[in-house]
């Protein structure tokens, strides 16, 4: 017999077309930050169109002809529920939208969604239907009322014995305004809890790109038009074709066929890279965790050859720092060339040897960026970067890729711009400010630490956490042993329900908070493992996508509305639903909406001052007397770009931010959204700061990481067909399924070979020296003299009330003061949003601000509480480098391990491999390996660094098979 | 006779009686079922199905065995005369899913990307037995896994002719998929 088989899935040959009176709901799809429109046709079962224009929908003739926007293959239909009766519904690609997508384009993922679409009779069954609470080791299924009067009672509990700050929230940062507004107003203005984080971090604090916000730049400035504009683009950690598909697609691919020249900092080829260097772009192959390096070395080559846009650095650059003996921020041009020329990390015989990237490749790089032309013109120049440089070396990579770009011109007009490419949607729209003064830490001399909600839980701390749509293990750094600690806090306990009796598991519960356990509840759409299947006491079922009226917005501010168009399977509720429930059962006020446009109405006035800013839509809205939703409605997939202002009697969209060109009308009412930034850098002065970036922060750690020996370096990466955090919708489409059965790791033949493995072997990958960082909660001399740590309520276990007042008083009043510095202000972010993170109890920084240059125009009185982690001296940012941490005991290693069946291809950089970080099919997670070693400065993982040894196991079941997996090549051209 | 599968039926025999086509179970009829729905009796030549489908791909020769050169792609229209649908057919030298001759290397997909309709005519690439990029948005198929996308844009695996050898000639006698612009591949 051969090996032919039966394809994994076996595809339709045809598809039902939508009658001419079919419905037409629009929304934007939900997956990455591109947030491509779609258009949902919804007809029901029994009827269908016919093949001329004046027989179906889509007013198309069949066949129709390339690229005609409206066609639908079988994975763009699927049967949905409405009101009880079974509905057809294609979701295709708006052909009519005016960004982001253009004529009907789309990714794989996003042109899959109606697979999204529950529906029993696909493998979606398995949908939450029913609120859930594990009795004698199952989870049994409750009513809503004695689920939230379970978690309520526990929650008082707990609330009065150990503090606001034992009662924590994980949740998602992106999955809608309504949900994420109801959400964090329950967290921050109900429980008033520190204890809070969201999908990607540990900590729920500053900005994911500190280098750019303390630069002065919004990283989402940008609009998706910008990257077609530029002569040459300068892209570092990441391939846009495979994470943010349509922004290649429909803005920079169409660019490179016209001229533009893509420079790509990546280890791994893949598609779009490939394709730019083919198209006359040079393709930088890096070793992980050197882009710090590579940026110094090619601004020094800038400067040594006075190539920096002179023009541009004397309008639009701080010629004088803000604050003394400052480690980062350059006193104007002059210092940071002074800097970097002597700079001995920036040398370049080092750079090669460390980055793996040849000195005339670094040279031409320089050149293309920066070098003018003969007559003395310049090249527009962009700069834009993902996870793989912020998620490797968060503050040193994006301080000095930004300043990279700032001297090249870059920051402030159309095609000269510095922006994040982003992850995921922006969804973030905050309900309340982030307590800070309920959080422990507080590094001396310097700033209130968010709590590290990992190490916080593994220390105890933490009696009750409620998870919100995140797998949260498999996406933390050192998966494997958060999930023991999770394990042993929770099933771990002794104190396990064991009736259905509502007061009986209320009492147990409580028993388990108060003997060293935690109670975790999980809410999702799916059953996830582990978190969900086996740690979790309560799981509560969520409505998603399609099944609710939702808003956010994408990666250029462009705010849609996303329809309801499907009944939610079972009892299931939108999240903010659930939100409320629970808060009015706690008894909290704020929380009477009647539907989601009431929840987006309201949070527009917490939004006031941030980059989503949609006040203006809102009082628009009520002027006309119209629901804020129904306007938006009307904008179909198109929208509106934020800040959204109301100038001549309409809304205006705005394209980007700090942008010098833009022209504003006259401003309507009370609504009047102009701040500096929109046309000025977001600093005091409206100039931007160039930062520099030593190499020493992170040196230590990095040569920690780096591999030894046999071992390889084991980094993540996205692929095109799985949305990054692969959406577990995505998991249940037999399509994307044939295609990613298991996770995969790519190794480069040299590599392999001497491994003997081949594509298709199934291989281990592990390490047993990964560093963690625990421990430092406590009230311990230690603890207070390195971290700061205040005593509260929730570590209160080792102090009398007097010490603890006495330690209050003493870091409240020493000489620094508590608020020398703050990432927690007005201007800075939670997860890219602007988010007030500050507490109002907190005064502000005394240290004198040193007189800066005259402003380029009036001040703007919303920069006026500006802060910032400029201002940071040597002596305040020592004790947070890992040498320090290590020192101090606040390091201890793990062994972990995970599957992946390789690939073997020359496209992984030698040396390096690389892997999914998320597929729940694979076994074990490669972020198993990554350290738990956050940066010093702003707290955010390291996920992208991690190395390990590769041994083959055998040969997987797709190696001979031609039904699922292809091992072929991702940068075939 | 050649084929790669063990659910094999004569189909000299076929072709010699289409009249008992749609009553009797033809293996291109087997084929479009997919797995799940049918029963194959362990006896060789005689498929019996739980589940008759209504519709039947029309019988095309396309070229003929040793006229079909390695790496060579050839196109012909399928089903005949829709010019709306270009499909190719390309020996890989290769053991591919779905192919057919003595190494099962015989494969046959449309020209046109599923994802938005680009032409892929031109654009084999026969050291990775894949055809693409498409020259609108670069998505790549991979011929030896029925079409599957290596990296890409199309919602849906490259749709693949279902073959047959007879006496020598190579047939198309079905697809397994949507062929891009149709509502249906029969309409």
């Amino acid at each position: 017999m051969s090996k032919i088989s039966k394809p994994h899935y076996m595809p339709e040959d045809k598809v039902p077309l939508p009658p001419t009176d079919a419905e037409i709901f629009t929304t934007v799809c939900d997956y990455c930050v591109t947030g491509c429109g779609y258009k949902v046709y919804r007809w029901p079962v029994g009827k269908e169109g016919g093949p001329t224009a004046d027989q179906n929908a889509y007013g198309a003739d069949f066949p129709v002809s390339i690229m005609a926007g409206v066609w639908a293959s079988p994975n763009q239909h699927n049967i949905v529920s409405v009101n009880g009766k079974p509905h057809h519904v294609t979701v295709i690609a708006d052909n009519e939208n005016q960004g982001p997508n253009l004529g009907g384009d789309h990714s794989i993922r996003g042109g899959t969604i109606a697979k999204k679409c529950y529906n029993p009779d696909t493998p979606t069954r398995d949908r939450l239907q029913y609120p859930m609470v594990r009795v004698n080791g199952e989870l049994q299924r409750v009513s809503w009322d004695d689920a939230i009067d379970i978690m309520a009672e526990v929650s008082n509990h707990v609330l009065d014995k150990y503090g606001k700050s034992a009662w924590g929230m994980k949740m998602y940062s992106y999955q809608y305004w309504e949900n994420t507004h109801a959400l964090t107003k329950l967290a921050f203005q109900g429980i008033k809890t520190p204890a809070w984080a969201v999908h990607d971090q540990p900590t729920g604090h500053g900005p994911d790109t500190p280098g750019m916000a303390d630069a002065g730049i919004d990283n989402f400035s940008p609009c998706y038009e910008d990257w077609s504009l530029a002569d040459v683009l300068f892209i570092a950690g990441t391939d846009l074709f495979e994470s943010k598909t349509i922004i290649f697609n429909d803005w920079v691919l169409p660019a490179i066929r016209r001229g533009m020249k893509v420079i790509s900092v990546v280890p791994r080829k893949t598609t779009g890279i490939a394709f730019a260097e083919k198209n006359g772009g040079l393709y930088l192959e890096i070793n992980p965790g050197t882009d710090t390096l590579l940026l110094h070395a090619i601004s020094r080559i800038i400067v040594e050859n006075g190539w920096e846009d002179k023009e541009f650095v004397s309008k639009w650059i701080n010629n004088r720092t803000e604050e003394d003996n400052e480690v980062f921020q350059a006193d104007g041009f002059d210092d940071y060339k002074e800097w970097i020329v002597r700079y001995k990390y920036a040398e370049l015989d080092y750079v090669v040897e460390k980055t793996g990237i040849p000195a005339d490749k670094i040279r031409l790089a320089a050149e293309w960026i920066a070098k003018p032309n003969a007559d003395g013109t310049r090249k527009k120049t962009s700069v834009g970067f993902e996870k793989g440089l912020y998620w490797s070396n968060n503050y040193l990579g994006t301080a000095a890729i930004t300043a990279l770009g700032l001297i090249c011109g870059a920051g402030n007009r159309p095609g000269q711009v510095i922006g994040r490419f982003g992850g995921h949607q922006r969804g973030m729209m905050p309900g309340g400010k982030y307590p800070a003064a309920e959080a422990p830490e507080k590094f001396p001399g310097w700033r209130k630490q968010g709590i590290d909600l990992d190490r916080w839980v593994e220390d105890g701390r933490a009696k009750f956490v409620w998870v919100v749509g995140t797998t949260w293990i498999q996406a933390s750094l050192a998966s494997d042993h958060l999930s023991s600690v999770l394990k042993k806090l929770t099933r771990g306990n002794p104190h396990q329900p064991t009736s259905l009796d509502k007061q009986h598991i209320i009492d147990t519960f409580k028993k388990r908070a108060d003997s060293g356990g935690m109670v975790l509840v999980d809410q999702d759409i799916y059953p996830v493992k582990p978190i969900g299947t086996e740690h979790a006491d309560i799981v509560l079922p969520a409505a998603t996508w399609g099944e609710e009226n939702f808003t956010r917005a994408n990666g250029e501010r462009r705010i849609r509305l996303y329809e309801k168009f499907y009944d939610s399977p079972g009892e299931s509720l939108p999240d903010w639903k659930i939100a409320q429930k629970f808060a009015k059962r706690m008894g909290f006020s704020g929380f009477d909406w009647k539907d989601s446009n009431e929840v987006f109405e309201d949070a527009a006035f917490f939004n006031k001052g941030r980059r989503t800013s949609y006040v203006a839509l809102v009082e628009y809205a009520r002027a006309h007397d119209r629901k804020a939703h129904d306007v938006l409605r009307e904008m179909g997939t198109t929208g509106i770009q934020a800040p959204v202002r109301w100038e001549d009697g309409k809304l205006v969209g705005t394209k980007r931010l700090h942008d010098s060109t833009l022209k504003t009308g006259t401003p309507h009412g009370l609504t009047v959204i102009n701040p500096g930034w929109l046309r000025k850098f977001k600093t005091k002065t409206g100039r931007a700061n160039l930062l520099k970036a030593p190499w020493e922060m992170f040196m230590d750690y990095w040569e920690f990481m780096k591999p030894e020996g046999d071992e390889l370096w084991v980094t993540t990466a996205r692929i095109n067909e799985f949305w990054q955090s692969g959406f577990d919708d995505q998991m249940r489409r037999p399509y994307l399924q044939q295609r990613w059965p298991d996770n995969f790791l790519e190794i480069h033949p040299d590599d392999a070979r001497a491994r003997k493995i081949e594509s298709g072997d199934l291989v281990h990958i592990s390490h047993n020296r990964i560093p963690i960082e625990v421990g430092g909660y406590s009230n311990s001399e230690e603890d207070k003299k390195v971290r700061g740590i205040i005593p509260l309520h929730a570590n209160a276990d080792q102090e009398t009330p007097d010490l603890l007042q006495q330690s209050v008083d003493d870091n409240y009043t020493g000489s620094k003061g508590i608020a020398a510095r703050t990432m927690d202000d007005d201007s800075l972010e939670i997860d890219d949003e602007l988010m007030r993170f500050s507490d109002s109890n907190i005064s502000p920084s005394e240290k004198n601000h040193i007189p800066m240059s005259p402003d380029l125009e009036e001040k703007d009185p919303i920069m006026d509480n500006l802060e910032s982690a400029i201002g940071l001296s040597w002596e305040d940012v020592k004790p947070m480098t890992f040498s320090e941490m290590q020192k101090n005991g606040y390091v201890k290693y793990v062994s972990a391990s995970f599957e992946a069946v390789a690939i073997v291809t020359e496209n992984i950089k030698k040396g390096v491999t690389c892997s999914y970080f998320n597929l729940p099919s694979g076994k074990g997670s490669a972020n198993s390996l990554a350290g738990r070693i956050l940066d010093p400065i702003s707290q955010r993982p390291r996920f992208k660094l991690a190395r390990g040894s590769i041994k083959k196991i055998g040969e997987s079941k797709y190696k001979h098979s031609f039904a699922a997996m292809s091992f072929k090549s991702r940068a075939i051209l | 006779m050649t084929s790669n599968n063990d659910n094999i039926i004569d189909i000299k025999k076929e072709s010699e009686h289409p009249e008992s086509e749609r009553l009797c179970m033809t293996r291109r009829n087997f084929l479009l079922m997919g797995a799940g729905t049918i029963v194959l009796s362990t006896m060789p030549g005689i498929v019996a199905a739980v589940k008759l489908i209504a519709k039947d791909y029309p019988r095309q020769e396309i070229i003929s065995l040793k006229d079909l050169k390695k790496d060579q792609p050839i196109d012909f229209l399928y089903p005949p005369n829709n010019p709306s649908s270009s499909f190719f057919i390309v020996k890989l030298d290769e053991e591919a899913g779905g192919g057919v001759g003595p190494n099962n290397d015989i494969v046959s997909f449309s020209n046109l990307c599923s994802h938005m309709g680009g032409p892929l005519n031109g654009t084999y690439k026969a050291s990775h037995k894949a055809i693409g990029p498409c020259p609108l948005h670069l998505t790549t198929f991979d011929l030896t896994r029925h079409g599957m996308v290596i990296s890409g844009h199309a919602t849906e695996s490259l749709p693949q002719a279902r073959l047959e050898i007879s006496e020598g000639h190579i047939y198309a006698v079905g697809v397994t998929g949507l062929i891009y612009g149709q509502h249906d591949n029969l309409a």
